[in-house]
């Protein structure tokens, strides 16, 4: 007799081979073909959002490599994107640095994407990136992606003009305890530790850094007030579950006291207090025949605080204090006295009554309180349909929040969901021709945009490709440009006019057309690239003056900017880079831009406004040459000259041509089994120039630093 | 064929005419001459070829071009036909010889020209034994020259690399794990200590890999499944180069991505054994072999930069084959 447990166990025999025998078969490992063994291994990834190769891409990329950064001695992100042709760098303030790609150069540059690990940091508070609070320190950034030329169909909006993807180091890459100091010029104090290990079965890593300067020299006018003191804390751990899965996790804090003001006026600096933090989750799952999924979920935070206090409003109004105390002793006004100040001001007699009651109010500058916070989700499926088609196809949500506060200035209090869908494909249509097409489905708070790209890339040869390439662009307003609405009050009472932005503010549209050649050459270690563009941006959100706001009264000049879309510009040009390790312990980097830009405004959008030409934004000639050299297994000695020619920064101002040189003499030691070098760096060895602004005097600045690592 | 020959002459002879011995050794001449042109014609191979392509990668491709530029030029007289496997396929005689290169040629080989002889390049061991099985052959002539090379290959490139007596380490996934008994016999003949663990798609990857690489001289990266490579690939390169061990990948891009070095076989390697494989067949020669090879030539790339950063005490590509081909020279004398 058969137990009543057994009858069942043997009953229960066929369900459990139904339910196992697929499992089995997919158990069973796929053969082992030749593609397993002739698979690629690559690394570039920003342009279309998938691993290709430069000559496969859709569009010109530079990879900076950490070996190049170390090259080249830069102590910040400015130094670092002068290596890249197409770019402008520069300080607006010593510690805020405007980054752009084409376009106009700006105090707060809004076109371009950056991410750290595919993570946004595009701020919506300034409707630009916060470089100073990414977080990272220059020796966690394993290589940069960047993509010249408009990337909205891979990365969207904000990826308008190009866009930039920093590669943070993986916990696996270093061991151990490392330490890095490095003083200065400006009173440079810059210090940070990393710390990588293991914990159970999480590999991670961690940096803890502090920087301290006291920014640009004083002005004739007066000291700028440009320093910084930051502090920051960042993590990354990897889990590797499967052979299939990895699980990446990172976490970040940055604080930071920052000089903030227009260089032109150094008596108007004040400190700005911001804290930033973030969380991203990555899962990233290897199928088989190259199918790849991804979910990545992230929340990025900022808050920043400036408050000024500009003085007491009788002395803005030319009042002195007995005449204040006077009127203030008054209940009510006399409506002479109303009539006298109404007279003078040519505010309504209401308004000035409501103004004579505040005489005594502190008036409040600054940006006041700000808070914007980032939640996105998004997943991803990178396929192989055939040897010759694969591509990616990604979804994703995101949450966008705005908040201000100032109580005599700007209050808003916005958010916005928004959603994306893209596609990108690349077709072998042949052994020597590449199609590549995708776009970006964007539903934002201004409508539905559709980003396409396509490009033909043809490969002459194992070394050379000729690409033609076509994109259309569109770049939703930030939630500050679209929702701001700036002016400055006391008491109810207007006193200032600043910002107002359009409602109906629309997106930015771009078209863009390149033809490049790629070489890669048979000669070990040479590549260069040259690349030919046009580009024609048109509701270019920009900001343009009406002399007779119609809608408040204010003391003052009574101007107010108008954010709207009206400005447009067009730039062609060409692009050129080359990479040549000469010998196995020789480098040389060359790069040169040539950009003719056409921009303007266009003013029959504001009655009484007029026409303001652009063209000088940007730099027509910017080129630079790095060399460097390995003495022997201890010394590396580099120089590099950057030249750009004279521009008009948007917001700041002309600026002449100006050529720079530096130069740096590392040692390289061992000390037992710890590694360590010393660098000397020289920066701007000729004369003085200026950036952004007149006032920003870029003098000879020298960095000594130095850096221990202990493996564990 | 013989037999029946003689047979049908004997039958036709008239009575008594073989009592002649001098008509007996003229018969026996003649019937030798016949015997011989019969066999001729048996060992005549047919003129045709087709040679089948898995795909339009440059590396089939590759392969293809190199094998018809030798027909072309030293054997004018083949008719040779070139097509893809997924493609229409021409009409070919019986005695066609099919060349297919990559796996799915193979497989499109064995079942549209069952009776054809085949000569497969390009293709894996495994996926060999795959085809083989699913298609079993009758009295069928088939060659294959393997694409993967012996592992043995691989512990004599690391000890170039590391000389002494290295500590080598590799991890065993569900394709390379055949490969464990050479890999240990290698090792144990060439006095090298070796570290292997098993691997597989459930495995924690960075777990196995740390401790087998923090404790060998050289990590040894043996092809295996795509996704299983991938992962290994990804995790073992910085592992590796963190902690100064050099890295032997299995393919140019393995050496691209940064291991120090690669052992592959590279398409050139396939089509000059093909080439010579062919020579034999096409020259009628007996001594043409239908059975499995393993590569005979192989190519090795060195990446300059992470060799110069681990001071490898070799870097010179041309050098270390050299080095390898004397080892493994010595390796097969007795």
């Amino acid at each position: 007799m058969i137990p009543v447990h057994q009858t069942r166990g043997i009953r229960l025999l066929p369900i459990l081979a139904i339910v196992l025998i697929p499992s089995t078969i997919a158990a069973q490992p796929p053969h082992f073909t030749e593609e397993d063994l002739l698979q690629d291994i690559t690394v570039v990834s920003a342009v279309s959002s998938f691993e290709q190769r430069l000559e496969q891409a859709p569009a010109s990329a530079t990879v900076i490599s950490r070996e190049l950064i170390e090259r080249s001695g830069a102590q910040n992100f400015v130094d670092i994107f002068r290596l890249v042709p197409g770019f402008q760098a520069y300080h607006v303030n010593n510690n805020r640095f405007g980054i752009s790609y084409h376009g106009i150069g700006r105090e707060f540059p809004n076109q371009m994407e950056v991410m750290v690990d595919g993570r946004s940091v595009y701020e919506t508070l300034f409707s630009t990136i916060s470089w100073g609070t990414l977080g990272i320190e220059l020796t966690d950034i394993d290589y940069i992606e960047v993509v010249r030329g408009s990337n909205a169909a891979a990365q969207g909006s904000n990826a308008f003009l190009g866009s930039i993807n920093i590669v943070t180091r993986k916990p696996v890459q270093d061991g151990g305890l490392g330490l890095y100091a490095t003083v200065g010029d400006l009173q440079t104090r810059n210090t940070h530790l990393r710390y990588s290990d293991t914990l159970g079965l999480l590999d991670y890593r961690l940096t803890l850094g502090y920087q301290r300067n006291n920014g640009f020299p004083a002005t004739p006018e007066g000291p700028l007030e440009d320093g910084r003191e930051l502090g920051h804390a960042n993590f990354r751990g990897t889990y590797t579950p499967t052979v299939q899965d990895t699980l990446e996790f990172y976490l970040g804090h940055a604080h930071d006291r920052l000089g903030w003001g227009d260089a032109d006026h150094p008596d108007e600096f004040s400190l700005a207090h911001s804290s930033y933090n973030f969380q991203s989750l990555k899962w990233s799952r290897n199928g088989a025949n190259s199918n790849d999924y991804q979910l990545h979920a992230y929340h990025n935070s900022f808050r920043t605080q400036n408050y000024v206090e500009i003085g007491v409003l009788y002395n803005l109004l030319g009042v002195d204090k007995p005449t204040a105390d006077f009127i203030g002793s008054l209940d009510p006004i006399p409506s002479d006295i109303v009539g006298l100040f109404s007279q003078i001001t040519g505010l309504s007699a209401e308004t000035t009554t409501a103004l004579l009651e505040q005489l005594h109010t502190t008036v409040l500058g600054g940006f006041g309180d700000l808070e914007s916070e980032r939640f996105d989700l998004e997943f991803s499926h990178r396929f192989r349909l055939s040897d010759s088609f694969r591509g990616t196809w990604g979804a994703g949500a995101r949450y966008d929040s705005f908040s201000s506060y100032h109580p005599q200035s700007f209050t808003a209090d916005v958010d916005e969901s928004s959603y994306r869908l893209y596609n990108h494909n690349e077709w072998r249509a042949h052994e020597h021709l590449i199609v590549n097409a995708g776009a970006m489905v964007e539903d934002t708070h201004v409508g539905t945009l559709l980003s396409p790209r396509f490009s033909l890339n043809v490969l002459l040869s194992p070394q050379q490709t000729v690409r033609a390439s076509y994109a259309r662009g569109n770049r939703a307003p930030s939630l500050l440009e679209a929702n701001e609405n700036n002016f400055n009050h006391v008491g109810g009472v207007v006193y200032d006019i600043l910002r107002i932005a359009d409602p109906e503010l629309m997106e930015e549209k771009l078209e863009s057309f390149e033809i490049a050649y790629l070489h890669q050459s048979a000669l070990p270690g040479l590549s260069y690239d040259l690349r030919f563009f046009r580009e024609k941006v048109t509701e270019v959100i920009d900001e343009i003056t009406d002399y007779t706001p119609p809608e408040v009264a204010a003391l003052g000049d009574k101007k107010l900017k108008r954010v709207l879309n009206g400005g447009f510009w067009r730039i062609s040009g060409a692009e050129f880079q080359l990479n040549y390790h000469l010998t196995e312990n020789t480098f040389l980097r060359a790069h040169y831009t040539y950009a003719d830009l056409v921009a303007g405004q266009l003013p029959d959008l504001i009655p009484g406004a007029w026409y303001l030409p652009k063209d000088n934004r940007m730099a027509t000639h910017s080129g630079g040459l790095l060399i460097s050299q390995r003495l022997d297994e201890h010394w590396l000695l580099s120089a590099s000259a950057y030249h750009q020619s004279g521009l008009r920064f948007e917001d700041g101002d002309d600026i002449s041509a100006y050529t720079r040189i530096d130069a740096q003499l590392s040692y390289h030691f061992n000390l037992g089994r710890s590694r360590g070098s010393i660098s000397l760096v020289a920066q701007n060895l000729g004369s003085d120039y200026a950036e952004f602004s007149d006032n920003n005097v870029f003098e000879q600045r020298f960095f000594l630093s130095a850096n221990l690592a202990f493996p564990d | 064929m013989f037999g029946f020959f003689c047979k049908r002459i004997a039958t036709a002879l008239p009575r008594g005419f073989l009592a002649d011995a001098n008509r007996g050794w003229w018969l026996f001449f003649a019937l030798f001459a016949c015997c011989t042109l019969d066999q001729r014609a048996v060992a005549e191979p047919n003129r045709e070829i087709l040679v089948l392509l898995s795909g339009t990668q440059g590396y089939y491709r590759q392969v293809a071009r190199d094998l018809s530029a030798y027909l072309d030029t030293d054997h004018p007289d083949v008719r040779g036909h070139t097509a893809m496997a997924n493609a229409t396929l021409p009409h070919l005689d019986n005695h066609a010889l099919v060349v297919a290169i990559g796996t799915r040629a193979a497989a499109t080989a064995l079942t549209t020209f069952p009776s054809n002889p085949l000569l497969a390049l390009f293709v894996t061991e495994a996926s060999w034994k795959q085809l083989s099985i699913q298609n079993p052959a009758i009295d069928r002539k088939r060659a294959v020259i393997f694409i993967d090379q012996p592992v043995a290959r691989f512990i004599y490139l690391a000890e170039i690399l590391a000389p002494g007596t290295p500590t080598i380490s590799a991890v065993l996934g569900p394709s390379s794990k055949a490969a464990k008994s050479q890999l240990v016999r290698t090792s144990e003949k060439h006095g090298v200590s070796l570290l292997l663990k098993d691997i597989d798609h459930q495995s924690n990857p960075l777990a196995i890999l740390t401790p087998l690489i923090e404790s060998s001289d050289v990590f040894v990266a043996l092809p295996d499944e795509a996704v299983l490579s991938r992962s290994v690939a990804q995790w073992a390169l910085h592992l590796g180069f963190k902690r100064k061990v050099p890295i032997i990948g299995f393919s140019r891009s393995y050496t691209d991505a940064g291991a120090a070095a690669s052992l592959h076989t590279s398409p050139e390697d396939i089509a000059r054994q093909g080439r010579a494989w062919l020579k034999t067949y096409l020259k009628s020669s007996p001594t043409v072999r239908w059975e499995e090879f393993s590569p005979q030539f192989f190519s090795i790339t060195i990446n300059a930069s992470v060799a110069g950063i681990l001071n490898l005490p070799v870097r010179d590509e041309k050098k270390i084959h050299q080095q390898l081909k004397i080892l493994e020279r010595g390796e097969q004398q007795p």
